[in-house]
């Protein structure tokens, strides 16, 4: 009986192969197992909200509770998986490739297809949640719960986070290959890099139009500035945009790589 | 130039791309490449090709070869942020997945399995082929326990197969129970299969859970008539043990207890929602309660144990979300390219007759079930298949109360045909699972063989579901109907 206990007894995810974890792994097992209490926490919202409604004390903010906790949950899961490998492939040929041919495939997966697409939403919801905080939006129902723009606030954290695990992730297999010194790391993840430094450089000039822009300037038309012209990832103007990223892209790698420590120059 | 005007003559530039998009996610698969990292990279692939490369240069090809354009642009992609918030976060049906698989994991971890399978076997030991029976029923009892078909295959593998090779049951039959017992999870309700279907088919989760009741009872009992007939036709595979304990009122009073906990536990989360007294979702909350106290009454309640279960179900709802998250935008694009319209067309072109139309789209996805994981299956092909069988304008009587009930009906009927399709030799995902937990002695040529009647019964059970629809719809029609 006690080895059937053995074999059917969960382990922690996040303890899985600990010793090789780095520290933005660490980071994501902690963040995600605090937010694991949610689901008990989940089950007792709306046990109680049953209960409560049976017994004539609907309270609609409990329903709308259910999906905030959930919706915050699984978020958080995404990036939790990155992290325990856990996210569902076909493995009829990958489990027979070697070491290192399979680590290669995490860091294309990671940081070629999966982060790329990460930065994007996070992009997209950073601007649903900053209309949302601007329209200071509240629940669909009267009695819920209100204060939705904090959700959405989260839900673009949590792709933040999510990212962060993924980086964390591609780190980790990077080192399996070579020395993932900061150069590296940029290189080896060109597509996730480049969306990057465009996004960086946007933000900036974003930041300085709308600064230095006179008093009676409306903001919402920051973006039609000509200057934004050659920077945005918009129509006919992208090719051109993505031959500037990818310079600027190539130039922000050079100074990572010339700014190496000694010790890691003699590596 | 000159391939383009070639292939012009047959295909549009859509059809072409849309191909192409297949393509390159299915040899990004085979290279074991995590299925939503798949997803979003071919997706975010083909937005570049449309955005920078196809679109601006349509006017070059127009003459040559047809194109639809997709109006890709980064800016459109601001759409993403209420798409994902919209059908992710802000979908109180889906609370109900990591609430059953919170439900599930507890239950593994209860001892209410193995309470089972020590009571129950001491009832049956004395009758031919009493542990295979032991097992279908456990299977039956605890098809709530699962939906992740591996853990509750692994669980039975591992409590069952070492008492049947004691008992010198033949090894293609002990196998074959264990392994089609275990993958009527994701069949019987309430199964996260379900949830998902639901959610992708915009029907009722309710209607879902009663309608699969009936079909998954039915295959229960043919593999129990298989069992007991087979017992009585071959003796010697199932042999009866040579000592076997007094059945008394003992026995009994101890297989109640032990069965009695689970059972009150499914009927409460199925009840629950037939009664009207919670919602699905809600259910799925009662459930995972239910199911902690149940592990509190067997003393298996730790602190560490409702730890691990949190964590687990944070890890398993997290990749199945990440799928949900990767196969959203994966349709965002492909419907831009007008994918759903071109496969819509594939389908309805090959046949005529709406009943082979929906054969033939049972057959694509008994394929695909030796691939892919139920997960992807529903959450790519079932939204691309949803339209399709809206148009087909079956007649299925949902005795006026079901809504969409040939949606209902189809939805079971892709329930049990993935089912099938993970038990069937030589690629089935539940045959794997097992035998990652069988002794060296049994070999996968024994669990191939042992599984062979068990996919005849299934296929047998499809087609009784198919010629008479009214075993799914009449029972949800029964539940909402006053």
């Amino acid at each position: 009986m006690d080895k059937i206990e053995e074999i059917i007894s969960l382990s922690d995810p996040g303890e899985v192969g600990r010793n090789t974890h780095n520290r933005g792994d660490r980071f994501s097992v902690l963040v995600s197992n605090v937010m694991a209490w949610i689901y008990p926490v989940l089950m007792l919202a709306i046990v109680s909200q049953i209960f409560l409604r049976g017994s004539g004390n609907n309270q609609a903010w409990l329903d709308d509770l259910q999906w905030w906790l959930y919706g915050a949950a699984v978020m958080v899961g995404i990036g939790y998986a990155v992290t325990t490998n856990s996210h569902v492939r076909v493995d009829i040929f990958f489990a027979n490739f070697n070491a290192n041919k399979q680590a290669r495939i995490e860091v294309f997966g990671l940081a070629w297809l999966f982060l790329p697409f990460i930065i994007l939403a996070w992009d997209m919801t950073f601007h649903y949640a900053v209309a949302s905080v601007q329209a200071n939006e509240g629940s669909d129902s009267p009695n819920g719960l209100h204060r939705l723009y904090l959700l959405k606030v989260f839900l673009n954290i949590s792709l933040a986070f999510v990212g962060i695990a993924v980086w964390a992730a591609y780190v980790r297999y990077l080192s399996k290959l070579t020395r993932p010194l900061l150069w590296r790391q940029l290189l080896y993840a060109l597509p996730s890099t480049m969306f990057l430094v465009n996004l960086i450089i946007f933000y900036i000039l974003y930041w300085y139009v709308r600064l230095t822009a006179p008093p009676d300037f409306n903001i919402r038309r920051v973006t039609r500035e000509p200057i934004f012209e050659p920077v945005e990832l918009m129509g006919v103007e992208t090719p051109k945009t993505m031959v500037m990223t990818f310079v600027v892209t190539a130039i922000v790698i050079q100074l990572a790589h010339m700014m190496r420590s000694k010790d890691e120059r003699s590596a | 130039m000159e391939i383009l005007a070639f292939l012009g003559q047959f295909v549009t530039l859509n059809e072409l791309l849309v191909a192409a998009m297949f393509l390159l996610f299915i040899v990004f698969l085979f290279r074991g490449i995590p299925v939503a990292y798949a997803l979003v990279g071919v997706s975010l692939v083909f937005a570049l090709i449309a955005e920078v490369f196809v679109d601006p240069s349509r006017s070059l090809f127009r003459d040559i070869i047809d194109y639809d354009s997709t109006g890709i642009d980064y800016r459109r992609m601001g759409a993403l942020g209420g798409r994902l918030f919209g059908s992710i976060v802000k979908n109180p049906v889906l609370v109900a997945l990591p609430m059953f698989i919170f439900m599930g994991l507890m239950l593994d971890q209860s001892g209410v399995a193995q309470r089972m399978m020590h009571s129950m076997q001491k009832l049956f030991g004395g009758l031919r082929g009493g542990l295979s029976l032991t097992v279908l029923l456990i299977g039956i009892i605890l098809a709530a326990s699962t939906g992740v078909i591996g853990a509750s295959v692994t669980l039975l593998g591992v409590m069952a197969l070492p008492q049947m090779m004691n008992q010198s049951y033949s090894k293609p039959i002990a196998t074959g129970t264990i392994a089609s017992a275990g993958t009527l999870g994701i069949l019987i309700p309430p199964s996260i299969m379900l949830v998902i279907m639901s959610d992708q088919l915009a029907i009722s989760l309710g209607d879902l859970f009663m309608g699969a009741l009936f079909p998954g009872l039915l295959l229960g009992v043919l593999y129990i008539i298989f069992i007991i007939c087979y017992g009585l036709v071959n003796p010697k595979a199932m042999p009866v043990p040579q000592k076997t304990e007094e059945v008394g009122l003992e026995v009994v009073l101890e297989v109640a207890k032990a069965v009695v906990p689970p059972m009150f536990l499914i009927l409460l989360v199925l009840g629950s929602i037939f009664a009207g007294v919670a919602t699905p979702t809600e259910a799925s909350g009662l459930g995972a309660l239910g199911a902690t106290i149940l592990a509190a009454f067997n003393g298996k309640l730790t602190y560490k144990v409702l730890k691990e279960v949190s964590r687990s179900t944070m890890n398993t709802s997290g990749y199945i979300v990440g799928i949900f998250l990767a196969a959203n935008f994966f349709a965002f694009i492909l419907r831009r390219y007008g994918g759903d319209e071109i496969v819509e067309s594939i389908v309805t072109s090959a046949f005529t007759d709406p009943n082979h139309i929906i054969l033939f789209i049972l057959f694509i996805i008994f394929c695909l079930g030796f691939l892919l994981d139920w997960i992807e299956i529903t959450l790519i092909i079932m939204p691309l298949m949803l339209p399709i069988v809206l148009g087909l304008g079956l007649d299925i009587n949902g005795f006026d109360v079901v809504r969409d009930p040939e949606v209902v009906w189809f939805a079971i009927l892709v329930a049990v045909t993935l089912q099938t399709s993970f038990l069937t030799p030589p690629v089935g995902f539940a045959l794997f699972y097992l035998k990652g937990v069988c002794p060296p002695s049994v070999s996968l040529a024994h669990i191939y063989r042992g599984v062979v009647p068990f996919v005849v019964l299934q296929l047998a059970g499809l087609m009784i579901v198919f010629e008479w629809p009214w075993i799914v719809t009449w029972l949800p029609s029964v539940a909402y109907g006053n």
